[in-house]
């Protein structure tokens, strides 16, 4: 028997309705859903600081700035939500400046909505010496080498101090492609330490915690999770512990299991995920909120998101290519500048990335725009038919998807 | 395309000859002039540092802006613009703006530049090559920038007298050839703005030479670059040579110059009758953290005591919440905080240097925006003097 195939042997201390709910029924966001098509939504979620509309992709602003672009271009380019990493912002600036700043908002002037998240994941995939114990992340200090320890009271409180309309719960992470009892610890600890946020949180009047449904690839744990996270009533509720380098097959199964067992009134948050693809197919399985640093961070490398997938500008193809990089899209860098251009500066100058990631940010918020506008008017199998087939012109659409569609009546 | 000149003050007494003004240099749409004295914003692959179009666009300064395009920069893409023929305002979406062709590269100079009687090096990115006149006539048509500069390499100050004999007889011969071959193989339509090059380094009989050698063509040039400059000499080196040069020249000509670009420099160049700078001063101080805070109203010398820049990196920007500089109306002061950027740089994100660069470059245009109105209302000898005055006050108290 390997230590995989070892039951997990429970414990006194993991139990999944322990009593503690999430301390206002009307916390400062509605979600209300304005159409449907089948699970997908269409919605307009309002926040303290902006009123959005889902389904939507976040861009990733992670250390209180988006690549290079400024918050008056991310307004200019639509963006609703920008997030914000705690594990990077409570390192630097830290939370005594954004309490003497007034948040992130004021910190980075951007008028709109944002989210952080409980530093927890980011601590345990940058850090190798983070280990988890009952209380919370342990941790070398980057600074000093000392021990600290990141506990969901602290991460409560440097999101309280960095004011996001929406914070994530700290959450006991694993990766997942993880199996065996630490999935199942790591499940009941998650519950636990949600408990210890729900307390730790100083404003909930103004700000909103989303807890985050773990339990693995197994679809037993990621029921119990969900029924834990439920009788507590949160605000939103986040899908995590996905793409990670867990097969697509089982990726979708388990955003279709918790999609179908989320409150329907409630805003539903995919962590980490941004592919073209996967905004589509998990839109479509009723997926309301995105994130994920690959537009910006492609960009930088040269590369151009568009309909029929990714063009690199540093290859010599483009050289002489007087087309913007999507005709299609009207974007303040499609309207100005050509292939060629862009392919000069491409992955060299510092404009080569500004220009690309604007264009990369636009198009993303065009496709959650097209993907939203098709559900509102009935048209949603059509739309996302079209969108694969340009993408997968030779009718090489992965297997994954076509099954994930097919389960939502939606034939490829 | 055209320069008028449309104040001049001219005084001339036993220290010094004063000879500065204002001018309004046309191309194309008359109602898009550039006003000048005014400077180039440095740029790199032709796009100026760090400003997408909408941030240019975008600055609270004058609508028009001009911009030094490097020939070495672009020689790396002759290839693709003559495959594009609309030329490099559009291939740069820079329609609405100014572009000059120039060879000096304000922020590198590279005193060991090589020659040929027939020939200079560009160093591209592939290395080396060689670009005579006839090569040079072709690139020109088909970048068509507003204004190019005729072919010339820029020495150090001391170089020796043989090799600056060489390179203002060369300049010359270049000149020549080049204004023979626009004249012959070109039509009226694709004729090039070309701007003669003085030469000469320190040799005063040199620089004197260069000026009336070029001047003989007067009549087929928009303007005149004064090469060789910034390479070493002193203020003082400088405007001695400047006072010979600018006397020969003709008065309704544009005057541009190269590498010189800090405020002093400014002021002093202006007096002289410089209409154009080609400067990276406000990148180089993006790239070194600072934010220019210098006064430049004559209204507010008496009352403001701002430090004449500030380093960003500094810790004690780490809760200022204050913007780099009050009442400015760039998008960065009217927009984010002290804090902010010196967070942006600490953590080495690149849009400390796109929000300094806003600021900075704006500062520097309104700079020269002050230096004209100055100009105008006849108070710019008054202006220099208390500038100079308070800068160095400033930079005393900061020492
Ligand atoms: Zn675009
Ligand atoms: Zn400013």
């Amino acid at each position: 028997m390997t230590s995989n195939e070892i039951p997990y042997i429970k414990k006194d201390i993991d139990v999944v309705i322990s009593g503690v709910k999430y301390p206002l029924d009307n916390p400062p966001l509605q979600f209300e859903i304005l159409g449907k098509w089948g699970k997908a939504r269409a919605a307009k979620l309002t926040l303290p600081h902006h009123c959005c509309n889902t389904p939507m992709f976040m861009p990733v602003g992670t250390q209180g700035t988006v690549k290079g672009l400024t918050s008056q271009q991310l307004v200019d380019l639509n963006c609703g939500v920008v997030l914000g990493n705690t594990y990077h912002l409570g390192h630097r600036p830290g939370p005594e400046v954004m309490d003497a700043v007034g948040g992130l908002h004021q910190f980075m002037n951007y008028p709109r909505a944002m989210l952080t998240d409980s530093g927890g994941f980011q601590m345990v995939s940058l850090l190798q010496l983070a280990e988890i114990t009952e209380e919370g992340v342990q941790f070398q200090s980057p600074h000093d080498g000392s021990t600290m320890v990141l506990t969901p009271e602290l991460s409560m409180q440097i999101q309280n101090s960095i004011g996001a309309d929406i914070m994530m719960a700290l959450d006991d992470v694993v990766s997942s492609t993880t199996v065996g009892p630490r999935v199942e610890e790591a499940m009941y600890r998650t519950l636990r330490w949600i408990d210890r946020c729900i307390s730790a949180h100083k404003k909930p009047e103004t700000q909103n915690i989303f807890c985050i449904v773990q339990g693995g690839l197994e679809p037993t744990l990621r029921d119990i999770c969900m029924d834990g996270l439920i009788a507590r009533n949160f605000p939103g509720y986040a899908i995590g512990g996905l793409s990670g380098g867990e097969s697509k097959d089982k990726f979708w199964r388990v955003v279709h299991q918790c999609t179908s067992k989320l409150p329907e009134n409630k805003p539903r948050y995919l962590m980490g995920v941004g592919y073209a693809l996967d905004l589509v197919v998990c839109s479509a399985l009723g997926v309301d909120m995105f994130d994920c640093v690959f537009p910006s961070r492609t960009a930088r490398f040269g590369s151009a998101l568009v309909p029929s997938g990714s063009l690199n500008l540093k290859s010599s193809e483009y050289a002489f290519d007087f087309t913007p990089i999507d005709p299609e899209c009207t974007c303040m860098v499609c309207k100005n500048y050509t292939k060629a251009y862009l392919h000069i500066v491409a992955g060299k100058e510092a404009i080569g990335g500004q220009l690309i990631t604007y264009h990369n940010i636009s198009y993303q918020m065009s496709l959650m725009n097209q993907i939203r506008e098709s559900i509102l008017n009935n048209s949603f199998p059509d739309y996302v038919k079209s969108f694969i087939q340009k993408q997968y012109p030779n009718k090489d659409c992965p297997q994954w998807a076509i099954d994930a569609l097919k389960e939502v009546n939606i034939i490829i | 395309m055209s320069f008028q000149v449309t104040k001049a003050v001219d005084n001339k007494n036993t220290t010094t000859t004063t000879n500065y003004r204002c001018g309004r240099l046309n191309i194309g749409d008359e109602k898009k002039p550039l006003i000048t004295p005014t400077f180039m914003l440095y740029t790199k692959e032709g796009s100026p540092i760090n400003l997408t179009k909408d941030l240019l666009n975008g600055l609270p300064n004058e609508k028009v802006h001009s911009l030094q395009l490097l020939f070495s920069d672009l020689y790396q893409f002759k290839d693709v613009l003559e495959k594009y023929q609309k030329g490099v305002h559009e291939f740069l979406s820079l329609n609405e703006h100014i572009l000059f062709l120039l060879f000096r590269d304000s922020a590198n100079f590279s005193a060991d530049q090589e020659f040929k009687d027939d020939s200079i090096n560009v160093t591209a990115r592939k290395g080396k090559t060689k670009v005579d006149v006839q090569e040079y006539n072709k690139i020109i048509n088909v970048i068509r920038p507003d204004l190019a500069s005729s072919l010339s390499v820029d020495l150090d100050w001391n170089t020796g007298k043989k090799k600056a004999i060489k390179q203002v007889q060369c300049t010359l011969s270049w000149l020549n050839k080049l204004i023979e071959l626009q004249e012959t193989t070109t039509t009226t339509t694709t004729k090039q703005n070309l701007l003669g090059v003085i030469q000469g380094c320190k040799y005063s009989d040199l620089r004197i030479k260069s000026v009336e050698e070029t001047i003989k063509h007067d009549s087929k040039l928009s303007g005149y670059v004064l090469g060789s400059f910034g390479t070493g000499e002193s203020n003082q080196e400088r405007a001695e040579i400047l006072e010979k040069v600018l006397e020969k020249l003709p008065k309704e000509k544009l005057k541009i110059i190269s590498g010189v670009g800090s405020p002093e420099e400014i002021l002093c160049c202006v007096e002289q009758g410089i209409d154009v700078f080609s400067t990276n001063y406000p990148n180089l101080m993006t790239e070194w953290g600072n934010a220019l805070t210098f006064t430049f109203k004559l209204d507010q010398f008496k009352s403001v005591n701002n430090s004449n820049k500030i380093n960003l990196w500094d810790t004690k920007y780490v809760i200022d919440t204050t913007p780099l500089v009050k009442d400015c109306p760039c998008f960065t002061c009217t927009q984010h905080t002290k804090a902010y950027i010196h967070h942006l740089l600490n953590t080495h994100e690149m849009l400390a240097q796109v929000l300094l660069t806003i600021h900075n470059v704006s500062h520097y245009l309104g700079f020269f925006e002050e230096i004209r109105k100055t100009i105008e209302s006849n108070q710019f000898e008054q202006y220099k003097q208390q500038f100079l005055a308070k800068r160095l006050l400033i930079n005393n108290k900061e020492k």
